[in-house]
Formats: structure tokens, sequence, C-alpha cells
């Protein structure tokens, strides 16, 4: 799989009738072609590296033993997600792992590392990117299952809603649902990443000197 | 990324913010080399056997196969049963617990019919309409003999209403005879290692021999395991509500 998935010019429902067939590479060239974004997928659902690649590697082994119940009525990519991300919820459910539950401290974010190359001369920025990443995940990680899957796959990875519904077997309305709500508790949660320049939010107003009293000091208790 | 839909402005810009924290790249060397050893196994686990995902089309066979299993189960289940029998207790005569077997088999067929959905389709889906009959007939058969040997319903584990069909065949594992039933479910299926307490039924799964664990129910969840025979890892893991 470590190879590069450009050496084979079969699309990817020929290279699963292949490996269904008994082509020992096929399956290897297909998943290594979809790898990195079921990676992505997965990291983004599970929270951290070590859970999203026992989430992938099941999700793989998943997909390699049931090739055979393809349906063919959905692309094969869109399969592919779903497999790997049904793999990766039905971890969570049996980890009892709850939306409450917190990141652990010391995650290794390397897609942090490489979305913020960009800033190397800039460290002031990368500190700012990464804390504002690591708060939207933190943030991310406390929704409920169904909403998070829901929001990684349609406003991170940017998959359509229809497609996304295959992915996550519900229906379209049900996906932008969980998105909306998802999105809400979010935006509750990010209130001071979101808010646009020069729009104040809500609460306590910037200060510009020292806090004047509303009401006289009250003085020494009386004998 | 998805086009700025016209969402409201907060939930706008908390779309940016996921896009902006999505990830890029390749997994980590050490992922990449754990999924080829994974893969590499599954091909050394393919080869072993010599049956490729092709041939789990060939329904016929497989379920002549099974059908040869079940009987050799079946002999050894009534040799079990008579065993256990006299250490169980019993809560009706062997009529009453005839009935009661006959009563979850039936229900067991009745999870099929949902694969009709997919009727169109190649594969799989083709073999849980075209056989439903033959299904339901062979079920009767082997009810009579055990119900621990009926074939069981058919699932997929990427079944939309996985759940739902889970909850309506989940029996009573507190039962003695769901105890042979479990007995009977883990003869012939080598592999899973079920525990010492859950509730077993047989099925097929993915289009192969298998069987679905209930484990104990724990505060509000139950755990339920979906296994193809000879795999010791489930296809499926899943949390129903209690009972």
């Amino acid at each position: 799989m470590s190879h590069t998935p450009t050496s084979d010019d079969r699309s990817d429902r020929e290279l699963l009738q292949a490996h269904v067939d008994g082509d020992v590479d096929a399956f290897g060239e297909l998943f290594a072609r979809h790898r990195d974004r079921l990676w992505a997928v997965a990291l983004r659902t599970m929270g951290n590296p070590e859970d999203a690649a026992d989430g992938l590697q099941d999700g793989m082994i998943a997909a390699f033993r049931r090739a055979g119940s393809y349906r063919g009525d959905a692309a094969v990519t869109t399969w592919l997600h779903r497999v790997v991300v049904n793999a990766c919820l039905d971890r969570i459910r049996a980890a009892k792992i709850r939306r409450l539950e917190a990141l652990p401290d010391d995650v290794e974010d390397r897609g942090t590392v490489v979305a913020t190359a960009v800033h190397d001369d800039q460290p002031e920025a990368v500190a700012e990117d990464a804390e504002r990443r690591r708060r939207v995940l933190d943030a991310l990680a406390t929704l409920p299952l169904e909403q998070r899957a829901a929001l990684v796959l349609v406003d991170m990875e940017g998959y359509p809603v229809a497609e996304v519904a295959e992915m996550l077997g519900c229906a379209e309305g049900t996906v932008k649902s969980r998105c909306s709500r998802g999105r809400t508790k979010l935006a509750a949660l990010l209130t001071d990443l979101h808010q646009p320049a020069g729009d104040p939010p809500h609460g306590n107003p910037p200060t510009d000197g020292p806090v004047q009293p509303t009401v006289r000091p009250r003085g020494p208790p009386t004998p | 990324m998805t086009e700025s839909s016209g969402l409201p402005p907060d939930q706008e810009a908390v779309r940016r913010l996921l896009a902006d924290a999505r990830h890029d790249g390749p997994p980590p060397p050490d992922v990449v080399a754990r999924l080829d050893d994974t893969l590499a196994a599954l091909r050394a686990e393919r080869a072993a056997a010599d049956t490729s995902p092709g041939r789990v089309v060939d329904i016929g066979s497989r379920r002549r196969r099974v059908a040869g299993i079940g009987l050799l189960a079946a002999a050894s289940v009534v040799v079990a049963g008579v065993a256990l029998g006299q250490a169980l207790p019993r809560g009706g005569g062997d009529a009453a617990d005839s009935s009661a077997g006959s009563a979850s088999d039936s229900s067991l067929a009745e999870a099929p019919t949902s694969e009709d959905d997919g009727g169109d389709s190649a594969g799989s889906a083709g073999e849980g309409s075209g056989n439903l009959a033959d299904n339901e007939a062979r079920q009767s058969d082997e009810s009579f003999l055990s119900p621990g040997l009926a074939p069981g319903p058919t699932l997929f584990s990427d079944d939309d209403d996985l759940v739902d069909q889970l909850v309506v065949l989940r029996p009573d594992a507190t039962t003695g005879r769901q105890r042979l039933t479990s007995l009977a479910a883990l003869q012939g299926c080598d592999g899973v290692d079920a525990g010492r307490w859950a509730a077993v039924v047989r099925a097929q799964v993915d289009g192969e021999l298998g069987l679905v664990v209930y484990r104990r129910p724990l505060g509000e969840d139950q755990g339920v395991e979906l296994y193809v025979c000879g795999t010791p890892d489930p296809v499926r893991t899943l949390t129903l509500p209690a009972p």
C-alpha cells in the first residue's frame, strides 16, 4: 500500500471487482488511492491519531472482507468512506467515548504541522493557528457522535450533502439537520473565534483604562 | 471545500473554522506501516483459505456446506441438550419449549425482508431476495431439529437499519432455552469467543455463516457484535439500548 497509487489505470470500480475476482494487488491499489482522505476523516472523527489508526485499520479490514457485498449503487469512494466511518463510530461507541470527553493533552496533530507550515517565518501566527485549530477540535469533540461525523464530512472534507447521506446511511435532511445543530453548538463554544473584527462579542466591552465604578465604594463596616 | 451556501453568519463562520481545521496530508509512517502489515496479513489469510470474496456470490454451495455443518452440529446439540436439560430449571413442558423456540425462529426469519430494498443491485443483495422462500422452508425444517441450528436471519453489517433488526432479534439471554440456543449457535463456528455471558444468535452475516453476540447489558447500553465464523474480530460492533 505504501506504493504510489498512480501505477494502475483501472477505475475504482474495476479495482474493486478485480479484488473480488482474486487479484491480490487490486485492493491495496484502491485503498492507497483514498487512504489520505480516509485518514483525515478517521482522524477528525476519532479525535486523536491512535484511535484514528485503529478505526482506519478496522475499516480497511472490513472493506477487504466485504468487497463482495458492494452493491454498486454508490461510488466506490463513497462506499469506502461509509465503511471507515462506520468502523470509527463503532469504535467510539464500543469504547464509551462520550461527547464531553476531551482530547488528550498530548495529541500530536500532524495536520496542524502541515497546514501551518506556510507560517514558518511567523512564529506568532503559527501559534495562533495552532491554538485556534486546537480549540475547534476540542469543541468538535464535545458534539454528539452523529453531528461530529456529519460536520467532519460536510464542512471539513467538503463532500456534498447527498454523498454524505449515503456515507452515513441517512436522509439528506438528517445530514443537514445534524450539521446545523452541530454548528450552532460550536458557534456558542467558539464565539470569540468567529466574531468579525469591529463587531465586539456580547459580554464585557473592551476596556481602555481602569474600570470605572458604577456605585460608590463601600466604606468600612460600622461598629 | 464547500461553497458559501447562504448559511446564517454564525454557521458560515463555524463552517470556515472547521474547513481551516481539516487535516491534510498522509497518515504518519507508523500508521502506513501498520496498514501495510494488516493488508499483507489479509492477503495471506485469503490465500490460506483459498477463497476469494467473489465466491461469496456462490451462495448455493456455501449453504449446502452450512446445512452439512448444521446437521453435524444438530447431533452434538441434541446430546448437549439432554445433558444440560438435567441441570437447567424447567419452565414448562417440552411442547411449550418447542413452541417458544419456533416463535423465536419465526421472528428471526422476518429480518431478511429488509434486504429487498436493494434487490436490484449486484452481489449480496440478490441472494437475500432470491432465496427467501427457500430459506424459510429450511428454517422450518431445522427448527424442528433444534432452535439453535436454524440458519438465522440474513444480516449485512452496513445496513442502515441494522440496529432495528438487532433489537428485533434480541433474545432473552436469561432463559435456559437461550443458553442452549447459544451453545448450539456456537457449534460449527470456530474462531468466535462469545465469552461467559452472552446470548448468541446464528445468522448469515455479509453472506457468510456468522453469529450475532449480545453482550451483558451495562447500564443503559448493550454491546452487540457481528461475527463471520472463522474470524476472531467482529465485522461490526454496535451499542443497543439495554432491554
